[in-house]
């Protein structure tokens, strides 16, 4: 588990979807750069972005509340917002707070990048 | 000398008084939110101690983690010089462990702390919904010298205690 104090966050295209890839836990302290990241990518309209969620081990409620405003971005901007690769925990914190039916979930990037 | 379960008397406001171990650490740490991740990383190499599976690891610590944030932010004022004491220990009766948590900062009631309707899909909100449905008990009173405690307790699901022995 990574409880450094950092949250690594590479961005990256594939064709005309954006990927955004943290590595880390997502907490009150890491949110904002979170936050600030993908709010970047909206602005520069792709046609489609997939977060990639292998990389995060763990997600507060800070990080559940980030990821519900990048989903009210995209659809105000008609940006579809795709997750992907969840761990175990992140999955289950999601569930937790029924948010698994909110957002479009995908087993792997693969299959993310081809829905 | 590693001691026996021993009944501990309920904080002053707690109406549940719980059988348990002994705390094996106590920690004081600064109002900081970048103090979360290390707290984090004790609370899961603890739970995974007392036998708690990597889920319901993940869980406690979560709980935990927002009741931090909830005295920092909203306690502390987000004030990074203000002191939380945290205590863990097993319980005695269950395969599980305990965390006590007291502060010095202003007394915020969480039931207090409005948490959203989990269908009001919308940023924020959602710390107490994870706090209260995360672990097994949640309590929480006034100290009487001011500041408050929190007590959380998560005990092994059935797969935790297949998975740790």
């Amino acid at each position: 588990m990574n409880a450094g104090s950092t949250l690594e966050i590479a961005v990256e295209t594939s064709g005309e979807t954006t990927i955004v890839t943290p590595k880390g836990e997502v907490d009150m302290a890491r949110s904002p750069l979170l936050r600030k990241s993908i709010a970047d990518v909206m602005k520069a309209k792709p046609k489609r972005v997939v977060l990639d969620l292998s990389g995060v081990p763990y997600m507060d409620s800070s990080g559940l509340a980030t990821m519900v405003e990048a989903l009210q971005n995209s659809r105000k901007n008609q940006i579809p917002l795709l997750l992907c690769s969840l761990t175990p925990r992140v999955r289950s914190i999601l569930e937790i707070a029924r948010l698994n039916t909110v957002f479009t979930l995908c087993d792997g990037r693969a299959q993310a990048l081809n829905g | 000398m590693v001691q026996g379960p021993r009944a501990r008397p309920a904080p002053s406001g707690l109406t549940v008084q719980s059988v348990f171990h002994e705390p094996e650490v106590h920690m004081q740490i600064l109002s900081r939110p970048e103090l979360l991740a290390p707290v984090r990383a004790m609370t899961n190499a603890m739970a995974a101690r007392v036998g708690l599976n990597d889920i319901d690891a993940c869980h406690l610590a979560l709980a935990l983690d927002e009741a931090l944030t909830n005295i920092i932010r909203h306690g502390y004022d987000s004030d990074r010089n203000g002191r939380i004491w945290i205590e863990m220990g097993p319980l005695a009766l269950t395969q599980g462990l305990r965390i006590e948590i007291k502060d010095r900062a202003r007394s915020v009631n969480p039931d207090e702390l409005q948490g959203r309707d989990l269908e009001d899909i919308r940023p924020g909100g959602l710390g107490m919904h994870l706090m209260r449905t995360l672990v097994d008990r949640f309590e929480h009173a006034n100290r009487p010298d001011g500041g408050m405690q929190i007590v959380l307790e998560k005990s092994s699901t059935p797969a935790s205690v297949s998975n740790a022995s």
